[in-house]
């Protein structure tokens, strides 16, 4: 039986990553790079991390394993709730039941961890260690070792040298405790995820691009520790094993973040009882449609939520409407939206009534937030680099291009490395 | 606008006991977690009793859309509320497990007996006679609809104790399990050291067990208006926080007081001891995010409410004794057997008063309010403000004219140190404005059920039995000589 091995690198561009091998940022990785195929992958949609990764770990799309964002609303009311393993309706595929023993290390969306066939240290949004592992053994050890399941992100609040010294820390202590696992466990399929390059991505993002500033090589030398990593798993792995590499979603800067809210209330879509905490549950029964993040739009039906007025009509003209209101939108003389896609034509799968009526497609340096927090429409914040829909990496060793679809999505991992559960069972 | 029992219906699952904090998260940037309560970010909770609604933001639910909180006779309780009440056995304990029951909540209470064994030592008894613990249980599960359990333990015993709390996981705990006499913690250096070392370590031991194990849960906790004196100055007695226009003139210099504890002046060790219990609680809900409400009670007094009137093996506890006893009871024991009321010096004291009923009302409405996170308040707890001579003329008119008595009153040397003739403007608003408390009794009639119920052969004669300690002989000065009187009235008719 072939063992695989799966290795995530959270919001690592395909073109960055064929850059930095090229030009000897990551040496390890032009080697890797020689064996097999690089492509470019589109994320889910949204091109958010929680939906994304749930995409490559169960192959369906967001309509299909029930994870469209960090956020959502709780069936039947305004209550914001977020997504986890629990949300997750898709079974990752660390839990089919065919013998196959996993050691899955800081997957996203895999809080709080379910027994498994193996070990398994939950990934971002965890909000515990003690409920991010599997078995509950391993907790003591990890404690000890100092395992954080993310960098502590109020340090690029002091500092940016803080910042980069925790996530420096952060990886290595992952790398280590996924070590230890290695060496002690047996296993036939490898997850293993690094997200210090989304968090590096998101704040330094400016200093990637300016070559003259002081933190430009320090964003180079964290992708420099990304590749010894790579460089310590191609020594251990066994050669006969087969190796993907993946991202969750590209990266490019972000100019500004733009509040949809904001823009719904103020060309009278979105309106709000008075409250000092605005949230979606002080929305009135005039809301037509609200925004959650990024740029999801969500039609306020009568036949979804306990105060929405909208029958299928009322709807459709709405989702009309809001359309050509996003696509001729401009903030500051930028454009923010460069298509505006319907739910109905996206989603198929069994949780398709959950999803978003609209998703908008931001442009080019524009983040669509959907706070509720209505105070700026350009909101203040230290983020300058945000996910793309394109240029996602995937790599798989010996494979070629002619191995892809055409068009390479989050969702199409698993089948590509045969690792859909139909395809095992036929293989 | 809430009925005016609905008071809790907008609260939101960020004060719930049954919500755990998970974490601070910043969804712009990829849902990055922080763990501190004092982080920023979008608040994360995870409902213990609703584990099927995921991590939530708290502020997103009320109690009236959350099918847990349920309406009850004073406002929404938690369904089956788990609530720990230490000290169950006492006064004020009893009557609250014997409530809380009523409306449906699972009581858990421990007791050390503490109380009666120093009533025993002291030579006195309840005058209504009560019930062994046992007893009491197992009537009161017969009659109320909630459940009491009952596990005789110290609070002191941490070995003990905090494997407790871990096990039956309170979503409020009541802490009356302190010693509540004056007099007793100022008759000599070792009733003043049990006095201090009971309570100070009580309490001081109980946040530490909600910090490691019910950190959620809110706590209720039993202080006394004696904490912060009577200030001659006339200066109003907040309730427990300077109000936010407070300011302090110094120098020609001024400063805002607004929400800094209001100063305490405690009138014996016994009340020192509620003083450190009040910083003790005020400095874990900072450390630890505990949260608190310190309850600045009145003098209680009264026998009766609708639980405990249910049937006699439902008692509580009366004490009328120098030590144990509360003065209105006491008036009225004297007065049953024709002693004469004592008042102390003046009996121009002025203090505030409640009945054991209003004071059960106003726990409970404080359990199904919790505070929120880190929030440590105070409430005042009393309903009326009375001189100590106009408690003893409505005694003695009722005594009078309604049960055919014949009422005196002796004024006494003064065996305490306190001012006589004093200011005494206590503000007492949160409870009635916040909490929707709405008192329903008040001094007459409660005076009315405690003579019926004591003028009983049975219990008059528990009074005749223990007549010579009614009468004071503990002095704050340490002196032994006998109290002199200094004049005995006849009341006018």
């Amino acid at each position: 039986m072939t063992r695989t091995f799966l290795l995530g690198i959270d919001g690592l561009p395909s073109w960055m990553w064929r850059k930095f091998a090229d030009s000897g940022v990551m040496p390890y990785s032009a080697e890797l790079l020689k064996t097999g195929v690089l492509a470019s992958m589109e994320s889910a949609l949204p091109e958010v991390s929680s939906a994304a990764w749930a995409s490559i770990v169960t192959g369906q799309d967001p309509s299909g394993h029930n994870v469209y964002g960090f956020t959502d609303l709780i069936d039947g009311t305004y209550s914001l709730g977020f997504t986890s393993a629990r949300t997750l309706k898709a079974k990752p595929f660390w839990q089919e039941d065919d013998g196959r023993r996993n050691l899955i290390i800081n997957v996203p969306q895999s809080y709080p961890a379910q027994p498994l066939n193996g070990a398994l240290i939950s990934g971002f949004l965890a909000l515990d260690l003690e409920r991010a592992v599997f078995p509950p053994e391993n907790v003591a050890g990890l404690q000890e070792m100092g395992y954080r399941i993310d960098a502590d992100m109020t340090t690029i609040n002091e500092s940016k040298d803080l910042f980069l010294e925790n996530i420096h820390q952060v990886l290595d202590t992952r790398f280590e405790a996924f070590s230890t696992l290695w060496d002690a466990e047996p296993w036939d399929q490898i997850m293993f995820v690094i997200t210090g390059t989304d968090r590096l991505n998101h704040y330094l993002w400016e200093d990637y691009q300016d070559t003259s500033s002081p933190y430009h090589q320090k964003f180079l030398d964290f992708y420099s520790h990304v590749d010894r990593i790579i460089e310590q798993i191609m020594a251990k792995l066994p050669d006969e094993t087969d190796l993907a590499v993946m991202a969750d979603h590209g990266f490019e800067h972000q100019e500004m973040s733009v509040n949809v809210n904001y823009l719904l209330r103020e060309h009278g879509f979105l309106s709000l009882k008075d409250s000092p905490r605005p949230a979606y549950t002080q929305m009135t029964p005039q809301t037509k449609a609200f925004a959650m993040d990024p740029g999801r739009l969500y039609l306020h039906r009568k036949d979804r939520y306990p105060h929405g007025t909208l029958d299928n009509d009322a709807a459709e003209l709405a989702a009309e409407e809001l359309t050509t209101l996003f696509l001729g939108l401009e903030v500051e003389g930028k454009k923010l939206v460069d298509r505006v896609l319907r739910g109905r034509d996206i989603y198929h799968g069994p949780f398709a009534h959950r999803a978003p009526d609209l998703i908008l497609m931001a442009a080019e340096g524009i983040a669509l937030s959907g706070r509720m927090n209505l105070e700026h429409l350009i909101e203040p914040v230290l983020i300058n680099g945000k996910h793309t829909f394109e240029n996602s990496t995937f790599f798989a060793r010996g494979l070629t291009a002619g191995d892809l679809p055409e068009t390479m999505r989050v969702q199409d991992v698993l089948s590509v490395l045969k690792m859909e559960k139909q395809q095992r069972i036929a293989a | 606008m809430p009925e005016s029992n609905e008071q809790n219906a907008g609260c939101t699952c960020w004060s719930c006991p049954s919500v755990e904090f998970k974490g601070h998260v910043d969804f712009r940037a990829c849902g990055q977690a922080a763990f501190s309560k004092a982080a920023s970010g979008q608040l994360v909770v995870e409902c213990k009793r609703r584990p099927d609604i995921g991590y939530f933001d708290p502020m997103s639910i009320t109690y009236d859309t959350c099918p847990e909180w349920q309406k009850s006779q004073y406002g929404r309780l938690l369904k089956g509320m788990r609530v720990m009440i230490l000290g169950m056995d006492g006064y004020l304990g009893w009557p609250l497990a014997l409530k809380l029951a009523s409306l449906g909540c699972h009581v858990f209470g421990i007791d050390n007996f503490v109380r009666r064994r120093l009533v025993a030592e002291k030579g006195s008894q309840s005058v209504l006679a009560i019930s062994s613990m046992e007893e009491r249980v197992r009537v009161a599960n017969e009659r109320l609809s909630g459940t009491i359990e009952f596990q005789e333990m110290d609070l002191l015993d941490r070995k003990k104790f905090f494997p407790y709390m871990k096990e039956t996981r309170p979503e409020s705990i009541i802490q009356f399990a302190e010693i509540p006499s004056a007099p007793y913690s100022m008759a000599d250096v070792d009733k003043a050291a049990h006095t201090i070392e009971n309570n100070v370590l009580g309490t001081l031991g109980l946040t530490f067990a909600m910090r490691d194990h019910a950190p959620e849960a809110s706590l209720i906790k039993l202080g006394t208006m004696g904490e912060y004196g009577s200030p001659l100055t006339g200066r109003p007695l907040f309730e427990g926080l300077f109000p936010g226009d407070a300011t302090l003139q110094y120098k020609g210099q001024e400063w805002s007081l607004g929400g800094e504890l209001t100063p305490r002046d405690p009138v014996s060790f016994y009340h020192v001891s509620k003083v450190q219990g009040t910083f003790s609680v005020y400095e874990a809900c900072k450390y630890w995010w505990l949260r608190s409400y310190d309850v600045m009670q009145g003098v209680i007094y009264g026998n009766s409410t609708p639980e405990l009137d249910l049937d006699p093996a439902l008692n509580t506890r009366f004490d009328i004794d120098e030590w144990w006893g509360t003065v209105i009871n006491r008036f009225v024991a004297q007065t049953a057997i024709g002693e004469p009321m004592t008042i102390y010096g003046s009996g121009n004291q002025l203090r505030g008063y409640i009945t054991l009923s209003d004071a059960i009302q106003c726990i409970v409405r404080l359990v199904g309010l919790p505070p929120e996170p880190g929030q440590y308040d105070v409430v005042n707890q009393l309903t009326d403000v009375f001189s100590v001579r106009h408690l003893a003329e409505t005694v003695a008119r009722i005594g009078k004219h309604e049960f055919n008595l014949d009422p005196m009153i002796q004024r006494l040397e003064n065996p305490r140190v306190e001012a006589e003739d004093h200011p005494y403007e206590v503000i007492h608003e949160k409870l009635e404005n916040n909490f929707g408390f709405k008192s329903e009794s008040n001094l007459d009639d409660e005076i009315r059920n405690i003579f019926r119920a004591i003028l009983e052969p049975a219990a008059k004669q528990r009074i005749e039995e223990q007549r010579k300690l009614l009468f004071p002989t503990t002095r704050w000065s340490g002196e032994k000589q006998e109290m002199k009187v200094l004049e005995t009235i006849k009341p006018a008719a």
